[in-house]
Order: structure tokens, then C-alpha cells, then sequence
């Protein structure tokens, strides 16, 4: 493993929330989805001077294999849903956080998608949908990750087996390098301009190294004219490795057909940026 | 008040049940949440809501389904403790 790195700019942040006070340790209360209500406002805003859109064209191109419905897990404000939808592709997100899927429909609307795309607020471990309804199942951007527990994640790959159909694929996108940061303290790390106001991000970041958890503590501090307000969010990710992900795959009754390195499709090793699985319904057609 | 295998139980107003070719989905009108149950799950549902203690809804499932009683039991405590966690069953 590489020494600990800082990065000034978070290109990895991988939003899911868990709202804390400040100084709060990890429990086992801790779970990914709290708080996506407070931070869907920062949401798009952060991922535009973050992720962008560098894997946006890669599910475009996966979902334009599928040959059925496609299904988004955490699909927040449908950063990836929609241009997946504007393919032609029938998509459905799900998504803890109301406010997210507020802000998704009204992008849905004006983007005259409707016919094509479904927003539903449902939890990832129990999919509120029929077995073998969809034909490739997307988790983008570390969606996995935000599964602090482990009977989380085990329980939200038995719900995605029940909802994908035979030979249908599972995309999975993991951070790699999260347990890699150092840990420090109040730091500023973006700043910019949202809706006329000043906004900036002062953040700390934990490790709990040895359960492979990486706490982000946020705060977001607006200021319009002389009125400021803070709103603060923890950010809590479980990183496993691709072996490991690979093992809790199998045992859920997929076979892992390719590791990815790239968004552009190259091989996947210990270094790569970024981690992706691509996985099928085992029984299915490969 | 601990939960147990002589724990009953009933859905709790506010929560709608819709079953789909022996699956089944939830609404917990009050959050807007939906969940999913699969064939077993939707079961234990429709024997939770005749019958209320989870030892007649253990007994009903031991003997619908080849597994073993302890599995049972455990996958429906498990079961239990997530539905009454999001507010779908109250417990009496």
C-alpha cells in the first residue's frame, strides 16, 4: 500500500451522508443515508467541481447494452439517470433522500424525461420492485461504499440478485483510495458561488483504518450579503478491496466478469483510479 | 420491550401492503418510503397480520418451507426488527 496522501481537491469524494454533530464518533447508529435531506442542496453544486462528468459516458455506454429496464441505486439528484434516460434507455432511480429526488424530478421535468425515467424513494437493502424486472442494475460512485454495515452491503446485493434478471448485469463503481487519506482537521476545500450566494467547504476527515472506514466531517458555510449559515454533514464510506468485493459478489450468486481500471474500459490493478466491477446475474447468459 | 418469538406484532396504520406475484411492496405513508419484500417475506407478512405472534408465524413458515426452524427463526426476528425499525409493524 502507498504511504498516506493528502489531497487539496477531493476529485474522490463519493457523496453519502451521514448527518453527525460535530466530533461525533463513528457508532453503529452511523448509517450512509442520514442527512441526504440537508446536503441535497450542495449536492450537484460539490460533484461539478468534483466527479463531474467523467463517468457519465461510461453508464451511458452500459446502459445502451442493456436490453431492458436499467435501475440506479442511490441515484441522488439523477446526475447519472438522466443522461442514461436521454439515450433512450428506461431508467429507474431509487433514492433514500427526498430532497434529492425533489431535485431530480424537476431536472426530469425540464428535461422532458418523464415518459422514460422513474424516481422512487425506497432503501437499496429492500429494492420495493419485482424480481427479474431489470435488466442491468447501476452503482455509481461508491454508492456500495456508503453501506457501513456489513449485513448492509450483503443484504443489498441479495436485493439487487432478486431484482435483476437472468443474465442481467451489476455495474459497480468503488473509490479506492479513501482509506489512503490522511486525517486532518477544519480544512477548506472548495469555495465558489452558488445561486448568488458564497459557498465554501470546510471539512475533516477520520480513518478508522482498521475497519477500512473513512468519516468525513463537513461543513458548509453560505453567506448572502451579511447573512451567513452553516450546515453540517459527516460523510461515512467502508472501502473493501476488489477481492473482497469479488467474494461478497460470488456469495450473492453473481459472477464478476471484468474489473475495471477506467471509465474507457481498461484493466483494472491495485494502482487504478478508479474500481469497477462488472458483475452478472450468475445462471444467466454471460 | 424486547423483541422475541412471543413478541406480536401487526402493521401499523399508515403502512400499505400491495402483494405482486407472491412478492410484495410497502408504503409507509407518513415517510413516502417504499420496501420490498420477496416471496418469504411477503409471507411472513400475510401470517404476521392473521396471526400477530411471530411463534405462530415461525411455525406456520417451518412448515411451508424446507429450511431449518432456527433459520426461520432468525431470518424472522431479523425480518421483524427491520419492519417495526421503519415504522411498517408495530409492536404490541
Amino acid at each position: 500500500m502507498s504511504e498516506p496522501r493528502e489531497r487539496t481537491v477531493p476529485v474522490k469524494r463519493r457523496a453519502r451522508r451521514a448527518k453527525a454533530s460535530d466530533g461525533q464518533r463513528l457508532s453503529a447508529n452511523n448509517e450512509g443515508w442520514h442527512g441526504w435531506d440537508d446536503y441535497a442542496a450542495f449536492y450537484d453544486w460539490e460533484n461539478a467541481q468534483t466527479v463531474q462528468r467523467r463517468d457519465v459516458a461510461f453508464w451511458q455506454r452500459l446502459g445502451a447494452a442493456a436490453e431492458g429496464r436499467v435501475l440506479e441505486l442511490g441515484c441522488g439528484t439523477g446526475r447519472v439517470t438522466l443522461p442514461v434516460a436521454r439515450n433512450g434507455i428506461a431508467v429507474t432511480g431509487v433514492d433514500r433522500s427526498a430532497s434529492m429526488l425533489a431535485r431530480a424530478r424537476a431536472k426530469r421535468e425540464r428535461g422532458r424525461l418523464s415518459a422514460r425515467v422513474d424516481f422512487v424513494r425506497g432503501d437499496i437493502r429492500v429494492l420495493p420492485f419485482r424480481s427479474a424486472q431489470f435488466s442491468l442494475v447501476m452503482a455509481p460512485y461508491g454508492i456500495l461504499q456508503s453501506l457501513v454495515r456489513e449485513r448492509d452491503l450483503q443484504a443489498t446485493l441479495a436485493s439487487v440478485a432478486r431484482v435483476l434478471a437472468a443474465g442481467g448485469r451489476f455495474g459497480i463503481d468503488l473509490v479506492p483510495d479513501l482509506p489512503e487519506w490522511s486525517e486532518y482537521q477544519s480544512r477548506r476545500t472548495l469555495a465558489g458561488t452558488l445561486g448568488g450566494a458564497r459557498v465554501s467547504l470546510v471539512e475533516s476527515v477520520r480513518q478508522d483504518r482498521g475497519r477500512r472506514v473513512t468519516i468525513f466531517d463537513q461543513r458548509y458555510i453560505t453567506r448572502r450579503g451579511r447573512a451567513t449559515r452553516e450546515h453540517r454533514f459527516s460523510l461515512t464510506f467502508r472501502t473493501l478491496s476488489v477481492p473482497q468485493m469479488t467474494r461478497r459478489l460470488e456469495r450473492a450468486g453473481f459472477r464478476v466478469d471484468a474489473a475495471l481500471g477506467d471509465y474507457r474500459g481498461g484493466p483494472w490493478d491495485r494502482r487504478a483510479d478508479v474500481w469497477i466491477l462488472l458483475a452478472s446475474k450468475a445462471g444467466g447468459r454471460a | 420491550m424486547a423483541l422475541g418469538l412471543d413478541s406480536t406484532v401487526s402493521p401499523s396504520d399508515g403502512t400499505v401492503f400491495r402483494e405482486l406475484d407472491g412478492e410484495s411492496v410497502l408504503l409507509n405513508l407518513e415517510t413516502g418510503m417504499y420496501y420490498g419484500l420477496d416471496v418469504v417475506g411477503t409471507r411472513a407478512w400475510q401470517l404476521a397480520a392473521q396471526a400477530g405472534c411471530l411463534r405462530a408465524v415461525r411455525d406456520a413458515l417451518a412448515d411451508e418451507y424446507d429450511a431449518e426452524p432456527a433459520v426461520i427463526e432468525r431470518d424472522l426476528l431479523a425480518l421483524a426488527e427491520a419492519l417495526i425499525g421503519n415504522g411498517l409493524w408495530t409492536l404490541k
